[in-house]
């Protein structure tokens, strides 16, 4: 990629607060690197990320994977003329705002075949990461739907959870799953809302913890009333535990913690 | 290949009234091409051709008549780029003349390959996007390229060498248009060439369909020449 890409996924559990935390992700970056180019992806078909971000959709991939298949076999008969296409379509449904662009996956496709149309969409959403140099993807609790849907490969796996047996578990089967995909190049753990920190392990899943963050209050009173991540303080929990995991995932300096 | 020449004619006739510029090919004059298609994000583009909901159109007409496109140039209906302020309706024309290729197969090859030139095209600063399924292109135009003086005459330059590598085209002529009445008609003549050259991919393809059935008929009745090579390939 042009850039270096650096692709950061979230997945773990649902309610663990991947959203939250993939929002902060964005937000940390967009301050830290305001030159830069950064894109978020939402691939939670909840579409979450957009509310904690400040963002309306319009348009989701999964909009256009449908447009597209309905064309295929008029306009749209040479693969030319498909990716164009969903290039086209793509560009359009990618919003911008505070310095990051951001793309919503939508649900997964209902009945019919997509495969050959998903492939065209991965290929393009490959080419369009590689325009940026930070990308964000908040996904769904399978890892193997962001291998199928969005992104092939990613360079760092973050895998959240919450202090529960459950929850860690679920870890467990992703990263089994993202080491027989062969997705990530590093691969390490945040351990989010939790109640007995001293509790917290300091690898799990085969992954180090980067970070044990606490229950945010100013969170879960941004996440009541609908408000995106760039109104909470400098200082919350949230934004503090993630800048820590950042830091030591070396994509943002050490100092800056 | 004389199935566009219609076309040609009636898009000439059409232009020539609100042409505004027409530059002579100059090879040595093109804007910078790259290798691949870059993003320009909206916070980094001046406008956008064809954005904001405004009509925007594209097609691509060849023929073996070289008389309808008896030179290589460049034509501008409407403002340049260093003139343009915002978003503007915009349409980008593409006539060439071609090699009289024989075979129809190879002629059919030879119009596609022709055709998806205009997704390999990357001027800098000037990121195209085309759908085919709707007949546009958009551009967003970078600020930088813009305080940079990128022009059409430029951008068409490139363009046609582009076409003009090519072995079969003889000539070629770009034209631009922007910000003018005609672009939402010309989105409809956009959509005639795609039929056109949908009916001839059905064609060739040989499939024996009944024509009473076929939703693709009346392009073959208006196409002159359409029909006959239809009945050809049925034979």
């Amino acid at each position: 990629m042009e850039h270096d890409t650096k692709i950061i996924a979230v997945s773990g559990k649902g309610g663990v607060g991947k959203t939250s935390l993939s929002a902060a992700i964005v937000r940390l970056l967009v301050e830290q690197y305001p030159d830069k180019r950064i894109l978020a992806i939402d691939a939670d078909p909840a579409i979450g990320l957009a509310t904690a971000l400040g963002v309306e959709v319009e348009e989701t991939l999964d909009d256009i994977r449908k447009r597209v298949a309905n064309d295929v076999t008029e306009r749209l008969r040479d693969t030319q003329d498909i990716l164009a296409e969903a290039k086209f379509r793509l560009i359009d449904a990618m919003k911008e705002k505070n310095g990051f662009g951001f793309i919503a996956i939508g649900r997964p496709e209902a009945a019919g075949c997509y495969c050959a149309v998903n492939t065209y969409l991965r290929e393009v959403i490959s080419m369009l990461a590689g325009d940026f140099d930070y990308v964000v993807i908040d996904g769904e609790a399978g890892i193997e739907q962001i291998n199928r849907r969005v992104m092939e490969k990613v360079t760092h796996l973050l895998l959240i959870s919450d202090q529960s047996k459950k929850g860690i578990g679920v870890l467990e089967v992703i990263r089994e799953v993202a080491d027989e995909l062969v997705m990530s190049d590093f691969v390490g753990a945040i351990i989010n809302r939790a109640t007995k920190p001293e509790l917290a392990p300091s690898d799990v899943a085969g992954a180090p913890v980067l970070a044990v963050i606490e229950p945010d209050e100013q969170q879960i009173a941004n996440d009541i009333v609908g408000e995106s991540v760039f109104t909470l303080d400098d200082n919350s929990k949230l934004l503090q535990g993630a800048k820590i995991a950042l830091s030591r995932m070396e994509i943002i300096p050490n100092g800056v913690v | 290949m004389e199935l566009y020449n219609n076309i040609i004619i009636d898009t000439s006739e059409k232009i020539a009234g609100i042409t505004t510029k027409t530059w002579a090919y100059d090879a040595t004059d093109c804007w910078k091409n790259l290798e691949r298609s870059e993003l320009i994000m909206q916070s980094d583009q001046a406008f956008e051709l064809g954005g904001s909901g405004t009509p925007s159109a594209n097609f691509t007409c060849v023929t073996t008549n070289t008389d309808l496109v008896p030179q290589d140039e460049v034509l501008l209906c409407g403002k340049d780029l260093t003139e343009l302020h915002g978003d503007v309706s915009f349409a980008r024309i593409v006539l060439l003349g071609v090699k009289d290729i024989g075979d129809e197969d190879a002629a059919h090859s030879a119009i596609q390959q022709m055709d998806f030139v205009r997704y390999h095209v990357y001027p800098e600063g000037y990121m195209v996007r085309v759908s085919a399924e709707s007949s546009q292109e958009r551009v967003r135009v970078a600020r930088d390229a813009v305080s940079r003086g990128i022009s059409f005459k430029s951008i068409g330059n490139t363009y046609i060498k582009a076409y003009k590598e090519n072995e079969n085209v003889i000539s070629a002529r770009i034209i631009f248009l922007t910000d003018q009445e005609i672009i939402r008609e010309l989105n409809q003549t956009a959509n005639k060439v795609a039929d056109i050259t949908n009916a001839l991919s059905h064609i060739l393809d040989g499939l024996d369909v009944d024509c009473d059935s076929c939703a693709l008929k009346p392009v073959c009745d208006e196409v002159e020449g359409m029909k006959e090579m239809h009945l050809g390939k049925k034979k």
